[in-house]
């Protein structure tokens, strides 16, 4: 089966470096280079177009020889979900990289592959993240799906964005120097390229005009009607509200194509137990519910989702882990509680990156430490100087400020730590997928042609066979036991076997469902009567989520 | 069939299921049918998870979606009719979270026999409040704890002719209402009436108390009757529950009714087993829709009820098949259709003529001196309906009505911006007003303009002089 040997590139592999971002073709020729030197282990297609004419392109990663990828339990993620959170991209695509390159060397992944799917959307808002590379753009713009809404309402649509006034290919802020007592900000003494808010007994005489752009519609309003704006991550399905509850909201749940492509193609990929979705910013390992009046999570759904988010935080320092509404805020209709509410999958929004500028420790990054990690850790690479620029509107004005790949993305060098880690920590997910194992059945012989076998089914990880929501929610069918090779005259699951308890099944018994599943490291033991002659049945466990095993019962 | 009762000592003896067999052999009869989901139930809003037949989620159905990205891309849609299986007029809609409508501006006649004894003028038109409001504190309230509006309702011989129902949890009314947010009405077209009144049997024998004998009687004998005695009476004249044997003694006592009001009162809420019968006598009461179904299919279709007949199931399971041809209590025959048909292009042609309309109503310019003139405008809606519902205030689902001034190369505005929206200009003559101050040469023209999505649009131009 090659489980030991590791896997050789028919081709060189690509071997990418992780300290840096990568445009949208850069990744692209990345994933084909995977599927050629990889060829039957990894497949690229696209689920369909998206709004503004790109592709929303799926790797799917197994060995081909141990089985159909859609036959395996699997773990799906995606980065690029907010066009802007670029760096959950990098994350998955490492996460590609490790596992390719160490099939056949480190147990565990070796494990994975043979035995799990791996499902990738590297770039999910993929026209706005090409946009955030090659056009003007900020740390929080583009983030939103490449459509136009018309957010002031005046009968056109996108007609007053963010203007790159001095051609830098940055956008950046805008002050003004004003005479004393007209404003309310002053330079910073130390530093003349920080702002100061005055106090309440002070003169001020500058004044801070927002972000770079000019009233380009003339009605008195500047950068009020900017490009998009769909939230992708309020678009799901499950639990979704218009936009009057939640701004980026849209006209009815996954109306754009870049999350329905993913949601019809994942309907029929009910395979996929565990989901991560890479975003950022601030170090959070986020479950489900996302908004407060929603329904709390079920508890035996709740403990899988805790155990993982728990080991989550020690794998990634100074990651926290919690609930979206509890740890940010409200948001309806979010990936995870669509993947995880429609799908039944356990799922994770990760939001990466944190302060990295923090020198004192104080769990706070004043504007002085910002610029202390610009000039001394970036050698000035992240902050546009201050440069005067004859506004339209506002007169002489400064432009300058923060690039657009700085902060939300961290530095090159300790994006490398925050891949690795974060693809440890899919890694882990991958590990905790339900993994079945039939144990020794303990076979009586009631009367001749007749017998009673009980069969020990294990889950040796700790995502169930079936999440709770399945049931909950109706989402697909349950596990099911089968035994060929005999007639089965009555079956049911073993709820006591030291007192002989059994939930018997009414109808169908040679077609045991095993409703709920098989809880995380945990067995349950299955019992059939059989009319057989003595020889062998084999006994068959069929479920969408953790694939299906067979194994052979002796009948004496 | 009829649902046992366990009050009355009743035990079910019949399962009631559709037609067909456990293919399966799972236990559950017709439980995987062909077909998935039902367009009608598969919008956003307030869509049900729980409802096998409400799709994987909501918006899901290329059905649903082919609908709503049409609508989305035609905001000049100013009210929607779904002909689907509610009526919204028959039942007032009662919303997401099952609150009952406000029917209180309903306009209502108050017949003789309640005029008598409300002080109101009989045969008068008044709103529903307006009733409500001279009974919430008569003695029949006070006994109830309280009056609703639904019962001032039928106190007035109101109520729906048929049952209307309530559009679907994920139905198209409800997004295009409450998501869309535009005038949105859902209509059945045509529904089995209900069955007309049974002939009422004669009174109650013997020497019981009957509704002719206690609108006969002086207050004194009111007072002096058995308390158990008026307490059968009242039960077995099908009186309103609120009428206690206490109540209508002490309504008597204190002289605010005399017994023949009270007669009138109790007749004119279908109480006293005349018009109609006693809920004692066999058949009486008021109907239930299968009764109204098999009384209509019985009258008007021949072989629309097929007889019960019995049948043994592939797995040796006795049962009987039969009961009423589905589809004749939905659909209407070819006559009715027609009639239905008519009314409801007579209806739609009516609101169409109630939609809101707005035109330039007035532009005023005055001159301030050196070239600056000062402009107002003035917009109104000329139409019944508002250029919004109160819903698409809050929602901003449409564009508001945007009054705007045009103005020519060399002009300017001395301040501001040259648009003034409003987010809602009522109907039958409400109007929006902005006023711009405007420095320009003696001469120039400018254009005013009224602009909606869904009420038109109106332009005039004006010379500054």
């Amino acid at each position: 089966m090659g489980q030991s040997s590791t896997l050789s590139p028919k081709v060189p592999a690509p071997d990418p470096q992780w300290d840096r971002l990568y445009p949208n073709a850069q990744i692209l020729e990345m994933m084909r280079g995977y599927a050629k030197s990889y060829p039957d282990w990894v497949k690229i297609e696209s689920l369909g177009k998206t709004s503004a004419g790109g592709d929303t392109w799926l790797m799917t990663i197994t060995n081909p020889k141990t089985g159909a990828p859609d036959t395996k339990p699997a773990v799906y993620m995606d980065g690029a979900t907010h066009a802007n959170e670029i760096q959950g991209t990098e994350v998955t695509m490492y996460t590609v990289n490790f596992v390719l390159k160490n099939y056949g060397k480190l147990p565990r992944v070796t494990e994975f592959l043979d035995r799990a799917t791996l499902y990738v959307v590297p770039m999910m808002n993929i026209d706005s993240r090409e946009r955030w590379f090659t056009q003007p753009a900020t740390p929080n713009f583009p983030r939103t799906l490449p459509v136009s809404i018309d957010d002031d309402r005046d009968g056109v649509a996108d007609e007053d964005g963010f203007d790159d006034l001095d051609g830098d290919g940055e956008i950046t802020m805008m002050r003004k120097k004003v005479p004393l007592g007209q404003g309310r900000f002053k330079l910073d003494p130390k530093d003349p390229r920080l702002m100061v808010p005055v106090t309440a007994n002070e003169l001020g005489d500058y004044i801070m005009l927002g972000t770079e752009g000019i009233d380009n519609d003339g009605d008195g309003l500047v950068n009020e009607d900017t490009y998009g704006y769909i939230d992708p991550n309020r678009a799901w399905g499950e639990g979704w509200m218009p936009r009057y509850v939640q701004s980026g909201s849209s006209e009815y749940p996954l109306q754009y194509p870049e999350q329905r492509n993913i949601a019809q193609w994942a309907r029929n990929h009910l395979n996929i137990n565990a989901v991560l979705s890479f975003h950022n910013f601030g170090r959070y390992i986020l479950r489900g519910p996302g908004a407060k009046p929603q329904r709390a999570m079920n508890g035996a759904d709740l403990r899988v989702h805790d155990f993982l988010g728990k080991e989550g935080e020690k794998l990634l320092p100074g990651y926290k882990y919690g609930n979206s509404w509890q740890l940010l805020y409200d948001s309806y209709g979010d990936t995870t509680d669509h993947t995880y509410g429609r799908h039944g999958a356990i799922s994770f929004v990760v939001e990466l990156n944190g302060t990295q500028q923090d020198f004192n420790g104080d769990k706070n990054v004043s504007q002085e430490e910002q610029m202390k990690f610009n000039d001394e850790l970036t050698q000035g690479r992240m902050f546009v100087p201050w440069k005067a620029y004859k506004h339209p509107q506002y007169g002489d004005v400064e432009v300058g400020g923060y690039k657009h790949d700085t902060n939300r993305s961290p530095e090159g060098f300790l994006n490398v730590e925050e891949c690795h880690r974060n693809a440890m920590f899919v890694l882990l997910n991958a590990y905790h997928l339900p993994k079945l194992k039939v144990q020794t059945p303990e076979v009586i012989k009631v009367k001749e042609g007749l017998y009673r076998v009980h069969v020990p089914v294990l889950n040796e990880r700790m995502i169930s066979t079936t999440a709770a929501i399945v049931q909950q929610h109706k989402l697909h069918r349950q596990d099911i036991a089968t035994i060929s090779g005999g007639k089965v005259i009555a079956s049911g699951i073993v709820r006591d076997p030291f007192l002989n308890k059994v939930q018997m099944q009414e109808n169908r018994p040679e077609r045991l469902v095993v409703s709920g599943g098989i809880a995380g490291y945990s067995t349950e033991t299955l019992m059939f009567l059989i009319e057989a002659r003595p020889g062998t049945v084999t006994f068959n466990y069929d479920s969408v989520k953790a694939g299906k095993i067979t194994s052979t019962i002796t009948l004496p | 069939m009829r649902r046992a009762d366990p009050l009355k000592g009743e035990k079910g003896k019949f399962k009631l299921m559709a037609e067909g067999i456990d293919d399966d052999k799972d236990g559950l009869y017709n439980e995987d049918p062909a077909g998935g989901y039902r367009p009608d139930r598969n919008f956003a809003h307030a869509w049900n998870e729980a409802d096998p037949e409400s799709g994987p989620w909501p918006s899901a159905q290329p059905e649903s979606r082919a609908i709503m990205d049409f609508l989305v891309k035609h905001r000049n849609v100013a009210m929607a009719v779904v002909f689907g299986p509610a009526n919204n007029l028959l039942e007032m809609p009662r919303g997401s979270a099952g609150r009952s409508g406000d029917i209180g501006s309903m306009k209502v006649t108050v017949p003789r026999n309640i005029a008598n004894f409300t002080g109101l003028e009989a045969n008068k038109e008044y709103t529903v409040d307006e009733v409500y409001e001279v009974l919430k504190d008569s003695p029949v309230a006070r006994a109830q704890g309280g009056l609703t509006k639904e019962a001032v309702v039928q106190l007035l011989g109101g109520g729906p002719a048929r049952s209307g129902g309530q559009s679907a949890p994920g139905g198209l009314q409800n997004w295009l209402y409450y998501q869309y947010s535009t005038m949105a009405i859902e209509l059945d077209v045509w529904g089995i009436p209900k069955k007309a009144a049974a002939k009422a049997p004669a009174g109650a024998a013997g020497d019981a108390l009957t509704l002719d004998k206690f609108e006969k009687m002086s207050a004194a004998e009111v007072a002096a009757l058995d308390d158990e005695k008026l307490g059968a009476f009242l039960k077995n004249i099908n009186a309103p529950a609120m009428a206690s044997a206490a109540m209508i003694k002490q309504g008597v006592a204190s002289g605010r009714m005399t017994p023949a009001q009270m007669a009138g009162m109790i007749r004119s809420q279908g109480g006293g087993g005349a018009a109609r019968p006693a809920a004692a006598a066999a058949g009486g009461g008021p109907t239930t829709p299968d009764e109204d179904t098999i009384a209509f299919i019985d009258a008007s279709a021949k072989d629309g009820i097929v007889a019960w007949t019995p049948v043994t199931l592939p797995d040796g399971t006795k049962a009987e098949v039969g009961g009423v041809d589905p589809f004749l209590a939905v659909a209407p025959n070819e006559s009715e259709l027609k009639k239905a048909a008519d009314v409801h292009a007579d209806a739609l042609i009516f609101m169409a003529g109630k939609l809101a309309e707005v035109a330039i109503a007035d532009v005023q310019v005055k001159a301030l001196g050196s070239g600056v003139y000062e402009v107002s405008a003035t917009a109104a809606n000329n139409g019944f309906l508002p250029t919004a519902t109160r819903l698409q205030v809050r929602t901003r689902s449409y564009l508001p009505a945007r009054l705007t001034i045009t103005l020519p190369s060399g002009a300017s505005l001395v301040q501001g911006n040259n648009r003034s929206s409003n987010e809602r200009i009522t109907g039958s003559g409400g109007t929006t007003k902005a006023t711009w101050m405007v420095n320009a040469a003696p001469g120039s023209r400018i254009t005013v303009s009224i602009l909606t999505q869904n009420a038109g649009e109106d332009r005039r131009e004006v010379v500054l002089q």
